[in-house]
């Protein structure tokens, strides 16, 4: 063995250039390059028994994919996350627990996704909602961290979170006033959406459960489910 | 002309180049190592062997062990006092030596088309509670290109993810064998916690009021200055200060005699 400089040694790293991930929300497999030792370990550095670190999770998460997705990255929800990181985890081994996370993804090609857009509309409110995409979740989940430092207002905090991740347009039907959340700071969100009487949410709950729950769907096999979280790709 | 003693110790099959440690330099280590946070000990360790042999570069800590107990030897002798159960037991640390003083393949793992060999670590304090840092100290090459200490950083954004808990598990089965249990001591010691560093540190201590009283009785006696201790060993010291005893015996001895 002899010593050679740092880029020849760079060079003779056999890294797979891309890998192709299939992303529910366009039934089509896309581009990514590949998790890298430095990405796996900022992951692994970051976890923490707190009530926070899950979120943290996403937002590390949502900043990984961002930096690693070579097209379309704007377009990406929650439920492609979910895709996203399993294929992530099968790059270092194909087998979770009794989970060949091969034939989970083979699976998942084959899930049908709810509407990732709709309109509920009650007595005094129309709600425009959807699937979260990757941008809106790390700006409330950011929001959420910076804004809730104590973890016992974290839980109640989380809900409204939810909410605002979901909701990007709201029609007063009375005054026929439109408010568009979406460029809307996190702050204002909030407080615009801290402000409607819960029993006008149900519906949008209801949404928000069939999403949640569809994301669940793209990590169980059988009876086995693979646990989203940092700690997944200790391995 | 100027000319330093280098002492050349063959340690795993390669000769290293030490320096001679003089007797000022030796009492810094002993009050350095009177500490003990074992952070700041392996500063210590760390320290002194770059002092010692400037040029080691890419080595593990059990090479880092055998330099330094071959120091220790050259400054001290080999036997070394412990007790026990308020046992005194004298124990000679060339065992340990002759022990790890052995060379080994390195470990290999292949995941994806990337070859890895890893060697042990390479710290005097291992970065045991941390297996992902533990086996990145670890990685001595991929594919058979030689991976230098300041280079791994900008090598791990380059690398693909690794199963690490998997490369942690085998690479700790694997060097299982380097390890030994000293028995009468029930101390073990493997490269993979901090016991090389423990183990050096207490061979190392020595009682400072010795040091001090040496030093007074030659400063008084033999005029040395601060510059002889600065060139003179420890071994160098005793030697002086024995001849001077002797001298003095034998000059007592013949005054009796006349009287």
């Amino acid at each position: 063995m002899n010593e050679q400089p740092l880029n020849e040694i760079l060079n003779k790293i056999k890294a797979t250039e891309t890998i192709k991930i299939y992303i529910p929300s366009l039934k089509a497999d896309l581009d990514f390059k590949p998790l890298t030792l430095s990405q796996q370990r900022n992951i692994i550095d970051k976890i923490s028994t707190t009530g926070y670190g899950l979120v943290d999770f996403f937002v590390n998460i949502n900043d990984l994919i961002k930096l690693n997705c070579l097209s379309n990255f704007n377009s990406l929800n929650t439920i492609d996350r979910v895709n996203i990181i399993v294929s992530y985890r099968r790059q270092l081994s194909q087998q979770y627990g009794n989970i060949d996370l091969q034939k989970l993804l083979d699976k998942n090609k084959s899930i049908d996704l709810p509407d990732l857009k709709k309109t509920i509309t009650t007595d005094r409110f129309s709600f425009e909602i959807s699937a979260p995409s990757l941008v809106s979740d790390s700006k409330a989940n950011s929001y959420l961290i910076s804004t809730y430092k104590d973890e016992k207002q974290l839980l109640g905090g989380l809900m409204v979170n939810e909410i605002c991740k979901f909701i990007t347009k709201i029609t007063v039907l009375d005054s026929n006033t439109e408010i568009d959340l979406t460029p809307q700071p996190s702050k204002n969100k909030w407080a615009i959406i801290e402000n409607i009487e819960s029993s006008h949410l149900k519906e949008v709950f209801n949404y928000i459960n069939d999403i949640r729950n569809k994301e669940e769907e793209f990590v169980k096999f059988d009876d086995d489910k693979v646990d989203i979280g940092p700690e997944l790709f200790i391995t | 002309m100027s000319f330093n003693f280098l002492y050349k110790p063959e340690i795993l099959g390669k000769q290293y180049s030490v320096k001679e440690i003089s007797f000022y330099e030796y009492k810094n280590v002993v009050k350095s190592i009177i500490e003990t946070d074992a952070l700041i000990v392996s500063e210590v360790f760390e320290n002194f062997l770059k002092f010692l042999c400037p040029n080691l570069n890419n080595v593990t800590n059990l090479e880092k062990f055998l330099l330094l107990i071959k120091v220790r030897t050259l400054i001290l002798g080999r036997n070394v006092e412990f007790v026990s159960n308020d046992v005194k037991i004298v124990y000679d640390v060339n065992n340990v030596f002759n022990f790890f003083n052995k060379k080994f393949p390195l470990f290999e793992y292949t995941f994806g088309n990337n070859n890895f060999k890893l060697s042990l670590p390479t710290t005097m304090l291992p970065k045991s509670d941390n297996i992902f840092d533990l086996v990145l100290d670890c990685i001595y090459s991929i594919n058979d290109e030689v991976i230098q200490k300041d280079e791994k950083l900008e090598i791990i954004n380059k690398l693909p993810a690794l199963p690490i808990v998997d490369i942690y598990t085998k690479l700790i089965q694997y060097y299982n064998s380097v390890s030994i249990k000293i028995q009468h001591l029930d101390y073990t010691l493997t490269p993979f916690n901090d016991s090389f560093l423990s183990f050096t540190r207490s061979i190392y201590m020595y009682d400072l009021k010795n040091l001090y009283d040496l030093e007074y009785s030659l400063r008084r006696n033999l005029n040395l200055t601060s510059q002889d201790f600065n060139s003179l060993s420890l071994p160098e010291c005793e030697i002086f200060l024995k001849n001077y005893q002797k001298e003095i015996e034998t000059f007592n001895n013949q005054a009796a005699k006349v009287e």
